[in-house]
């Protein structure tokens, strides 16, 4: 500190700097306060001074707030707050009425133990407006999380993509081989899908298969796990199913693709699907052999004609 | 720069005077947590670059592979960072003693940040008023929770070639709380370390 500052000087800094600065006795009697807290409290230095800190702000967790102005006079060392613990000492609002999106300022605070002029001891607390910093740290995370839940989706039909599925059903294998239970996965490939988006065009072809999506999707159950597993195949994790239910599942999926021809511009497209079902056994050693299987049947329903469901067997 | 490490008779006195402050530092704490409070006899030893993480595992070698780590660094005329590293049973217990609501959501990081700041201020303040020097500290911040040491400790680019490693390790006589304190000082502080302990020792 230099000296050409008097002591006016100093009061006037204290008094002005863009800090929350108050000095409190052990029993947390106040004993400075300044504009930055009264302008956010609204509470005047000359009401507060001399009064318990807590008559004016009951909210303030006493308890915690005794024992942490205890423990700095006691080890004479400063201690602090963060805004990602405790998001506030006081609950001022924010200065951003218009673009926060917050309710409170938050705050990080320091306590600093001194002696007072007459040996009495003291703490002086610092209070930083911290919002900007939480704000845009919430933008980030926020965007951290879009940008997972992006990486987990299949950009055209919205669900699921084939790397998110696997990691889902490597997670679910994992459960049923520990705790038992059932678990199927059934694949699903447009039939003569190619002659789709050679006679009508690929928009039509996209439109097919965000069709396709929305009608699987509105006879799924939520725990059911659609992917998009590749161009015109699909897969589907069914948890908590055996082949009988399997197969069901897999029958009505066929019946709501056939039912209904797709409408495209002027368009009337007729689509089938051909299914293959397989369902987890204690001999089943992997997911990836789940899958195998699963596409096993497939091909077989493919070679059979068509639109339909074949479920695994082990000859094939 | 290149600073002459310590010779044998200054490092004896360093751990003396480590020894006398982590003392203090034991005897403030408990009567702050009105519990008795045990302390290893400080390690303190030399590290590189990079042998620091291997050297700091075998230092808290025990139980259990993940760890709740706290940094926090202090400036001045000594320079360099500290670290709180806690077991998986982590420092429930501490909560009540610390004045912390149970109830409350936030408590157990800040219980952590809380034990942090008191430890490492204690103990490097024991240290500092000792060699008569300054020391200021910065906020501490978590590192992490529940992960393994490596990752804790794990820093792209390290600015320093060798630093003093003091390791100790506290822990409460009821209960099972304990934690390990490590920490680094950079190679610039080593002379006014060195001064420091000279000063000491003519004191006396």
């Amino acid at each position: 500190m230099t000296a050409a500052l008097g002591d006016n000087s100093l009061g006037f800094i204290i008094d002005r700097v863009d800090v929350g600065i108050l000095v409190v006795t052990e029993n947390l009697e106040v004993v400075l306060w300044n504009r930055f807290m009264e302008a956010n409290s609204k509470v005047a230095a000359e009401t507060i001074v001399g009064t318990n800190l807590l008559e004016s702000f009951p909210d303030l967790p006493g308890k915690w707030l005794a024992k942490k102005v205890r423990s700095v006079q006691l080890l004479n060392n400063f201690a602090f707050t963060s805004w990602q613990q405790r998001p506030y000492l006081f609950h001022f609002r924010h200065h951003r009425p218009i673009t926060g999106g917050v309710t409170h300022m938050y705050q990080n605070c320091t306590f600093i133990p001194f002696e007072g002029a007459g040996g009495e001891s003291l703490v002086c607390i610092t209070l930083f407006d911290v919002t900007d910093t939480a704000i845009s740290h919430r933008e980030v995370q926020q965007a951290h999380a879009d940008l997972e839940e992006l990486s987990h989706r299949d950009p055209l039909t919205g669900i699921y993509n084939r790397r998110y599925m696997e990691t889902e059903l490597d997670k679910e294998f994992q459960r049923v081989v520990r705790y038992g239970g059932k678990l199927s996965v059934l694949f699903l490939d447009l039939d003569f899908f190619k002659k789709v988006n050679d006679t009508y065009g690929h928009q039509a072809g996209d439109q097919v298969l965000i069709e396709v999506t929305q009608r699987i999707t509105s006879i799924a159950r939520a725990t059911d796990c659609l992917a998009r597993y590749g161009g015109e195949e699909f897969a589907i994790m069914l948890p908590e199913t055996d082949t009988t239910g399997g197969l069901i599942f897999a029958n009505r999926v066929r019946e709501v693709i056939e039912k209904t021809p797709v409408h495209y511009e002027e368009h009337v497209i007729a689509v089938t699907a051909s299914l293959g079902l397989s369902e987890y056994v204690e001999s089943t050693e992997s997911y990836d052999a789940l899958l195998d299987q699963s596409d096993k049947a497939l091909y077989v329903a493919k070679k059979q004609g068509r639109n339909r469901v074949v479920c695994f067997l082990p000859d094939m | 720069m290149k600073t002459e490490p310590l010779n044998e008779e200054e490092n004896e006195i360093l751990q003396e005077v480590i020894n006398i402050g982590m003392g203090q530092a034991g005897a403030s704490l408990a009567k702050l947590l009105d519990v008795f409070v045990n302390l290893s006899v400080p390690r303190v030893s030399w590290v590189n670059d990079d042998d620091f993480v291997v050297k700091v595992g075998e230092l808290v070698a025990c139980s259990g592979e993940s760890w709740a780590g706290v940094r926090q660094a202090f400036y001045n005329q000594l320079e360099g960072e500290a670290f709180a590293i806690y077991g998986a049973n982590g420092c429930h217990q501490l909560s009540g003693l610390m004045g912390y609501d149970e109830s409350e959501e936030m408590a157990q990081e800040e219980l952590l940040l809380d034990v942090t700041n008191i430890l490492i201020g204690a103990c490097l303040m024991g240290v500092a008023k000792q060699i008569g020097k300054q020391l200021d500290f910065a906020a501490p911040n978590l590192v992490g929770i529940d992960k393994p040491l490596a990752e804790l400790l794990y820093s792209r680019d390290r600015e320093w070639d060798q630093c003093l490693l003091i390791e100790v390790n506290f822990c409460l006589e009821e209960g099972d709380f304990s934690c390990h304190l490590v920490m680094l000082m950079s190679e610039a502080s080593i002379g006014q370390l060195r001064s420091g302990l000279i000063e000491f020792m003519e004191s006396y």
